[in-house]
């Protein structure tokens, strides 16, 4: 017996082409012999797939539908479905974009964050005090400012002869070595004095006649309290005070200028360990730093390091 | 295919459909919708979820068609083969849902089926013994699409065979393998009666 010509599949293939253009069973069997009593029954099956209506949906349930995809539609505005969804992103960006240069703009620490925490760190200025023992106490007081990146961008310095009469400075004796005084802050309120003209020294003092140390010798005129930068709380700006040993006399000038300006008592009356404890004039103290980001920080006016002559 | 339009005819309407135009949503609701339904009667063998996905379809064709790209050499075909496939998925979020694990396993072995019908196809087929579309039911899902095509929607061998995604070998052998086990089935229903 020869090899059929065409496989089971692809016979039952045919007939079902022939039932679908409307042939009857018998017929397309006729065309397939061989395989008469396979595909009969296959070709029944087929039939009565054929005839029988296929489940329709329900006229209720195609009205659910209908009405339902209107209703979506409806709700689904006219346009580009892409556009709307560039335009929807695009703007988000830049809602974002926005939000985010604001918070940049409004953070405080934004201008050391932009020059570097190492540049930005204004150097603090320095104070130089250098003075004579004689019955006239003429003492020269000389504040370095350090350039600061965003505020003055070149050194300033300032120099301003005080002289303090020797009434004034009754006692055994003053030991007011020169001395370099590192100050850590500025006072807020403080007036500003033009940066970079230091007067001549036969010029009026910018000082008092009389010492006031409290306010000359441990502010930088030139700094602001925005300028400075580097303030710090009084407990950490203890160590600065330089050394003065003096007798306390309620008549004395310091005294008086403190008594003025409402100030307690300078510390001149502490007692002799505690002066002693203190960095003597002359010395080099290591300039103060503030804290990271501590730049608000406004120090008490009882903070004043230097101590009345 | 029966009762779709030509290829013309169905670019413009998915076209206009897709620039938001209810009128050509209508239409290929009216178009595809019957088929839809069959499909997923088969498919679930229960006609009130077949509706509710059936409608379902459709709001996943409004979502997605702005994105659909027409095959401008057979856009029939591949509109139908696309509403097709958004069914099936839909089909399978169903069943994850109910966690029906049969009719998943069936669509993934597409074999017949030998686990027994749910009890509401064991009553619709208590109702009516011989009847061939509640046996189709119980069949694999690629042998229930391919009876459905074949002889519900009137498809010929290729175009049943464009919508499945196979070749025409492939779905020749199918049809055989559906019919035989159709035949099966409708014989031992006739010995429970």
């Amino acid at each position: 017996m020869s090899e059929p010509l065409i496989r089971l599949e692809d016979a039952l293939a045919v007939c079902l082409d022939d039932l679908v253009q409307g042939a009857s069973p018998a017929q397309s069997l006729a065309r397939f012999p061989e395989y008469a009593a396979e595909l009969a029954p296959l070709l029944q099956v087929a039939a009565r797939a054929q005839t029988q209506p296929p489940p329709a949906l329900s006229a209720g349930g195609r009205v659910r539908g209908r009405e339902r995809m209107h209703a979506v539609l409806t709700q689904r505005p006219a346009g580009s479905g892409w556009l709307r969804a560039w335009v929807t992103g695009l703007a988000g960006a830049i809602i974002l974009l926005a939000l985010a240069a604001g918070a940049w703009l409004s953070w405080p620490g934004r201008e050391q964050h932009l020059g570097g925490r190492s540049t930005a760190q204004p150097a603090a200025p320095s104070l130089t005090a250098s003075a004579t023992p004689s019955p006239t106490i003429t003492a020269t007081l000389t504040v370095e400012n350090s350039p600061t990146p965003f505020l003055s961008p070149s050194p300033t310095s300032r120099t301003a002869p005080v002289t303090v009469p020797a009434a004034a400075t009754s006692g055994p004796t003053l030991s007011a070595a020169p001395a370099s005084v590192p100050m850590g802050s500025a006072m807020p309120g403080e007036p500003a004095i033009p940066t970079g003209t230091a007067p001549a020294a036969d010029e009026e003092p910018v000082a008092a006649p009389t010492l006031q140390p409290s306010e000359t010798a441990t502010r930088s005129p030139e700094m602001s309290p925005e300028e400075s930068g580097t303030t710090e709380p009084a407990e950490t700006r203890e160590p600065a005070r330089p050394s003065a040993t003096a007798t306390p006399r309620p008549e004395s000038a310091a005294t008086r200028s403190e008594q003025a300006s409402g100030a307690p008592a300078p510390s001149a009356a502490r007692p002799a360990e505690q002066s002693e404890a203190t960095p003597a004039l002359g010395e080099r103290l290591p300039a103060p730093s503030a804290p990271d980001g501590d730049d608000r920080a406004t120090p008490s006016p009882t903070d004043r390091p230097l101590e009345a002559v | 295919m029966q009762d779709v339009c030509g290829d013309a005819e169905m670019i413009a309407l998915i076209s206009a459909a897709q620039r938001g135009d209810p009128k050509a949503y209508d239409q290929l609701y009216n178009l595809y919708s019957d088929k839809l339904f069959r499909y997923l009667y088969l498919r679930l063998g229960e006609r009130e979820p077949a509706e509710d996905l059936m409608a379902e379809v459709f709001v996943r064709l409004i979502r997605m068609l702005p994105r659909y790209r027409i095959n401008s050499s057979r856009p029939v075909a591949a509109f139908s083969a696309w509403l097709y496939r958004i069914a099936a998925n839909l089909l399978t979020d169903h069943y994850r849902r109910l966690h029906f694990r049969r009719h998943a396993d069936l669509a993934d072995q597409g074999e017949f089926a030998d686990n027994g019908p749910s009890p509401h196809q064991q009553a619709e087929a208590g109702e009516a013994a011989t009847d061939v579309w509640a046996a189709v039911s119980q069949l694999g899902a690629e042998q229930q699409a391919v009876v459905l095509y074949r002889f519900a929607e009137q498809c010929s061998l290729v175009e049943a065979a464009d919508l499945m995604g196979k070749s025409t070998g492939a779905v020749k052998a199918l049809q055989h393998r559906a019919l035989a086990n159709l035949r099966r089935l409708l014989a031992s229903k006739k010995d429970l009666l």
